[in-house]
């Protein structure tokens, strides 16, 4: 299919197609429930380049044909299945970036909206969203953008943070704190009873949307560095495994850390033991944002001293390697402190 | 082990690397690295990094010497972005570009670079006197004895950083 056909056809997915049969063809207001997660990404993905610009639309159509499609499909797989996140676990995992950040908030609003869509107006809109992020971040660079975007999504602790999220609430815990207001739950029997199902789906859209897009964002951001750790994820996720070598190799009194001192390599070491150190490279790499031009390393500060710099000065800063197996090692990094 | 075939060019940067990572660690089976930081901190890599920054090269030093051998730099010119690796072992560097599709390419020669920046990086790098390498010499392996036990390396790790994960 072309890129003239597919973005009739997208057009014409959001009811504003011009093709002959067209009264064949879904209207603005036409039920979207019971599409797939695939459509769904699909319908995002050409809608957000037929919102653009036409010369950015045009940039866009080559850079679909040059390989950003399937990763961008790739992502917003993972964007539309990860909603249920909270929205710091959702900035930091997806993005690497912190729940202040405009293109991630965007990017956040379109995936829960195509999520939640009942309704070609509603995809449409989405769709809308996508394209402002696309801007945001600048069309040059949106390739690279969505490229690490869905190297985030394949993050098997990305994968399993997802999943975990996924998983059906546990009724126990549910007994004490429900998974929506009560309000937000009258509101969804209501809309429940007044308007059909798709009614209510839209209320619990909506109420997914003030829970996780707060007018004020709440929490540390991934990204900032100079403050102390005081975000927590509500979700669960299993971390990553250690590299037990290589984590040894910074914390005192190992033979691997005896190693790299003998060999006159320069070793940052870990002020506790080796189950400190591993707790603090899995919190790192959980909350730490990527560094630029680095595959697969992450830095965290924690704000406080975590470790001595090979002069035995003061380290707050945590850097995290994730080696091509997925297992992860830490040491003590950066800037020395006073 | 990798071996490189003999007669060809990359057989003789091939075997300029080994000389160089003898002369740098000592032995491969007993490395001792504190050459490598000397050369890290030379005028030949500080002036480099100078000389792309006064023609308006915004460069960001990633370097950890728990984990690099090599000044890791990313340079930034008019929203184009080229990683950079200035080996401490010798004068051996890496650029890597990434292009609008995501993919890395290794650039070795300045007339053959995929952008403005990547030329100008190159061309700079390789008038400092250092050999740019490509991806399949930087995956040969090498026995070298390691401080976390393991007694194999990449010439990408024995030369610039402690991953096995190369762009």
């Amino acid at each position: 299919m072309s890129w003239e056909d597919q973005g009739r056809q997208y057009h014409m997915w959001f009811g504003h197609g011009t093709a002959a049969d067209k009264g064949k063809q879904p209207g603005p207001g036409s039920s979207v429930v019971g599409k797939s997660t695939a459509d769904r990404v699909l319908a995002l993905a050409y809608g957000a380049i037929a919102s653009l610009p036409a010369a950015q639309r045009r940039q866009a159509e080559a850079q679909y044909h040059s390989g950003t499609l399937p990763r961008l499909k790739e992502a917003m797989t993972a964007w539309l299945r990860a909603t249920a996140l909270d929205q710091a676990t959702f900035a930091s995992r997806l993005f690497g970036r912190g729940t202040d950040d405009p293109v991630v908030r965007s990017l956040h609003r379109a995936a829960l909206g195509a999520a939640t869509a009942t309704s070609q107006d509603d995809l449409r809109d989405a769709a809308g969203t996508v394209a402002e992020a696309i801007q945001a971040v600048g069309i040059n660079q949106w390739p690279r953008f969505v490229a690490d975007a869905a190297e985030r999504a394949r993050d098997p602790a990305t994968q399993a943070a997802i999943e975990k999220s996924r998983q059906p609430p546990d009724p126990a815990l549910d007994a004490i704190r429900p998974v929506y207001p009560v309000e937000t739950a009258i509101g969804v029997a209501a809309a429940g009873i007044a308007g059909g199902a798709a009614a209510a789906a839209r209320a619990v859209g909506g109420a997914i949307l003030k829970q996780v897009l707060p007018e004020k964002p709440t929490g540390t951001p991934a990204t900032d560095r100079t403050k102390p750790s005081a975000t927590t994820s509500s979700t669960v996720v299993e971390a990553p495994p250690i590299s037990r070598q290589k984590q040894d190799g910074h914390v005192a009194g190992t033979a691997q850390n005896r190693n790299r001192v003998r060999q006159g390599t320069k070793t940052s070491t870990f002020d506790g033991s080796s189950a400190e150190a591993d707790a603090l490279t899995q919190e790192a790499w959980e909350k730490g944002s990527p560094v630029p031009g680095r595959s697969g390393i992450r830095d965290y500060d924690f704000g406080r001293r975590i470790g001595a710099a090979p002069n035995g000065k003061s380290q707050s800063i945590v850097r995290v390697h994730q080696d091509s197996a997925g297992r992860i090692h830490g040491h003590p990094s950066g800037r020395e402190l006073p | 082990m990798s071996q490189a075939p003999h007669g060809t060019s990359a057989d003789a940067t091939f075997q300029s690397i080994m000389d160089a990572l003898a002369t740098c660690y000592g032995s491969l089976a007993e490395p001792n690295f504190r050459k490598v930081y000397v050369t890290m901190g030379s005028p030949l890599h500080r002036d480099l990094i100078a000389g792309l920054r006064r023609k308006g090269v915004d460069i960001l030093e990633t370097t950890d010497e728990n984990d690099d051998v090599s000044n890791q730099l990313v340079a930034t010119l008019s929203g184009d972005q080229v990683g950079l690796g200035l080996s401490g072992v010798g004068p051996f560097a890496a650029v890597v570009h990434q292009g609008e599709d995501g993919r890395y390419s290794w650039v070795t020669q300045p007339d053959k670079a995929p952008t403005p920046l990547a030329a100008l990086v190159a061309a700079a790098v390789k008038q400092s006197g250092f050999k740019l390498l490509d991806r399949n010499m930087v995956m040969r392996t090498i026995k070298m004895n390691r401080a976390d036990g393991t007694t194999e390396a990449t010439l990408y790790q024995a030369l610039f950083t402690d991953s096995d994960r190369v762009p």
